[in-house]
């Protein structure tokens, strides 16, 4: 039976722009995330972040042969699909590629430049943004981008696969990407959702998120069986979307969306239990609670989990990528992350959170991702075992 | 405080989005939340919002407005003892 | 095939179903005031949609004729009917709305920005009928993106039963339009209205 399976990835953020020089990061306990004080993005309460370094990113995006005016939105994905095509070999030019571009915001800072209402800059607009990656390129495919809030790049991986396995593609390259902006940081500022601190996922002393920026790319490609997959190789199992049909901004006080999301993802693999879980975590009071009663709906409780955000922040568009790409990583070399910032546990149903990185051999996890909108999503990652 | 009541229940109406309402509608003692006008959490993010905006008053959290915003007669003291301009 | 079984269409100050006008306002009326008629018009129950941002409205109120009767009917309704969108300006106004309380008064609304994210039409939509399947938003240039109807038919094929409802959508500073359909997967083509392809899509949109 067809598959769609990883060939190549990148992640971009300020722990790095390789996904190893990340994954040692994170395996090291670095976090990107910094406290930045009143006034700082012209915003007057201070926050905690995780900002890419730009001297940085526009070396690199000029090295790349990227144009020096696109906006910083623009040159990061560019850059990491780059960084991620690099010796796969795959011809990016061809129809039988396609680039799929998950965000929530894309160029939105623009705003704070000024605008004029009715005549929007249309770099504002997100088919622009992935035109640009498209174009850069020369991929004659119309440009796509997939826009579901926080559950965006997991998503985008979903579409991806199910494009792949109909035959219409032979290989999709996802992008995913948010910045930290004023906008961002203020509107979740307003819904009194953000921490000063590192966030601190699934812990009794949570108290909120941080904004991180990032891009990731994943290459998928498609693979007649498992058997066609050389070893260590990871594939898309399972995955599923749903909503709560609850609330645009709080999630389901029984987690309706995310546990049909999780049962569904599982039910293809004969409901075998993954081997760790890589939450959306993302600290808030309401959150957390919210997959506690989710994997305890599913009898997964015992199964080690761990939260990505302390390290990164919650990078909205990017989440559901990077996230997947670092808890890849982890499968691959047989070992699980800490969730970073947890001490006592804080939610009413109990979870197994992963204290200390270590390691962990395993053959599948599943990343859980959740969003404004009620929506949310589960995606179920396999290796290929060495026989 | 009769005249601030009023106010406050126009601004609510107004920064809410209480479509077709009037100060009339709203019994100053019944429950915002729950029953009452039935509000939700956004709703409770704009109340603290247009307490700094319209009085100068910076709630911390939507805990702490949970005794304040009971009915429009509890924001209304809270207003008046509390209130920058 | 996957044939169109339904459809609404809204824009230009009128609203049709199946073809039919079923409501037509002064074309004088301000876009706001339009989607507010309509509303009444349909004789809704359903305060929250004076909280919705003006996106949302015009993809709520398409919704509504198309699933009005469905949610509480066990025949009719299909709680895992996945939901897909298709828009150009994402949350533009909205998003401008936002920045706006974030000028020299600073006051950033939570109520503007919850609507800064497109797929929130998606997430109004699934309260209001109960609706528990995929919700998937895509921003595209136009609405003639084969590869995003290719997706959308494979979805529909792959859904128990075979059906989902698409929305074309696009709302910016006083000009808003929808085409939702309600589309399924039949043996005989003459069991929908028209063929859910980028052609019978846009004859639907500048029929009306």
């Amino acid at each position: 039976m067809s598959l769609v399976y990883q060939i190549s990835d990148n992640l971009i953020s300020p722990l790095g722009f390789t996904t190893l020089s990340n994954f040692d990061a994170v395996v090291s306990g670095s976090t990107g995330l910094k406290y930045y004080a009143e006034g700082s993005l012209g915003v007057p309460e201070a926050f905690c972040a995780a900002l890419i370094e730009r001297l940085l990113l526009h070396e690199q995006c000029h090295a790349a042969g990227i144009p020096q005016d696109y906006t910083d939105f623009d040159k990061l994905i560019i850059l990491s699909a780059t960084l991620a095509l690099r010796n796969t070999g795959i011809d990016s030019s061809s129809d039988r590629t396609v680039f799929i571009l998950s965000t929530t915001k894309g160029n939105i800072s623009l705003l704070a430049e000024g605008f004029t209402k009715g005549s929007p800059d249309k770099r504002l607009f997100l088919w622009h943004s992935a035109g640009l990656l498209s174009d850069f390129f020369n991929n004659p495919n119309k440009p796509m981008v997939v826009s579901n809030a926080c559950i965006s790049g997991v998503s985008a991986q979903l579409v991806a696969r199910q494009l792949l396995l109909s035959g219409r593609f032979d290989y999709a390259v996802v992008v995913g990407a948010d910045l930290v902006s004023k906008f961002v940081v203020s509107g979740f500022q307003s819904f009194k959702s953000l921490s000063q601190q590192v966030c601190r996922p699934f812990d009794a002393a949570r108290e909120g998120l941080n904004i991180g920026e990032a891009a990731g790319t994943i290459v998928l490609g498609r693979a007649s069986g498992v058997d066609e997959l050389p070893a260590n190789n990871l594939y898309i199992a399972g995955g599923s979307i749903t909503n709560d049909a609850n609330h645009i901004s709080g999630p389901s006080r029984t987690a309706e969306g995310l546990y049909r999301a999780i049962a569904s993802a599982v039910k293809t693999n004969n409901h075998e239990e993954p081997g760790f879980i890589c939450a959306h975590g993302t600290a808030t009071p309401y959150n957390d609670e919210m997959e506690a009663i989710a994997l305890n709906r599913v009898h997964m409780q015992h199964i080690p989990v761990f939260s990505l955000k302390a390290y990164f922040g919650h990078t909205l568009g990017a989440a559901g990528l990077i996230e997947t790409i670092i808890a890849s990583q982890a499968l691959r070399q047989s070992v699980i992350p800490a969730n970073a910032g947890y001490n006592e546990c804080g939610v009413t149903q109990p979870v197994a959170v992963n204290t200390e990185t270590k390691a962990y051999a395993c053959s599948s996890f599943l990343k859980t991702v959740s969003g404004f909108g009620g929506c949310n999503a589960a995606m179920l990652v396999k290796k290929k075992e060495v026989n | 405080m009769e005249e601030l009541i009023l106010k406050l229940k126009e601004q609510i109406i107004e920064v809410l989005n209480l479509e077709g309402m009037t100060p009339e509608d709203i019994d100053e003692n019944a429950p915002l939340f729950g029953e009452g006008l039935g509000l939700d959490s956004i709703d409770a993010l704009e109340l603290i919002v247009l307490m700094e905006k319209n009085y100068g008053i910076k709630l911390q959290d939507a805990n702490q407005g949970r005794e304040i915003f009971r009915s429009v007669s509890c924001m209304a003291e809270y207003i008046s003892k509390n209130r920058k301009f | 095939m996957i044939l169109v079984s339904k459809y609404c269409v809204m824009r230009r100050h009128t609203l049709i179903e199946d073809g039919k006008l079923i409501f037509e306002s002064n074309p004088d009326l301000k876009y706001s005031e339009f989607l507010s008629a309509v509303y009444r018009n349909l004789q809704l129950q359903y305060p929250k949609f004076f909280k919705m941002d003006e996106l949302s409205k015009t993809g709520f109120l398409a919704a509504e004729v198309l699933l009005s009767g469905r949610t509480d009917n066990r025949n009719l309704q299909n709680e895992n009917m996945p939901v897909y969108m298709i828009c150009r300006s994402s949350s533009l106004e909205t998003d401008e709305n936002f920045e706006l309380t974030t000028g020299a008064e600073y006051f950033p609304s939570p109520s503007v920005f919850v609507y800064t994210l497109p797929n929130i039409v998606l997430g109004e939509i699934a309260i209001k009928n109960k609706l528990y399947g995929e919700n998937t938003c895509f921003v595209c240039e136009d609405f003639a993106n084969e590869i995003v109807f290719d997706y959308i038919c494979q979805g529909v094929r792959s859904a128990c039963p075979n059906e989902a409802l698409v929305l074309f959508i696009d709302q910016y500073h006083g000009v808003g339009e929808v085409l939702a359909v309600l589309i399924s997967e039949q043996r005989n083509e003459n069991d929908g209205i028209t063929g859910f392809t980028i052609e019978h899509i846009n004859e639907l949109l500048n029929k009306h």
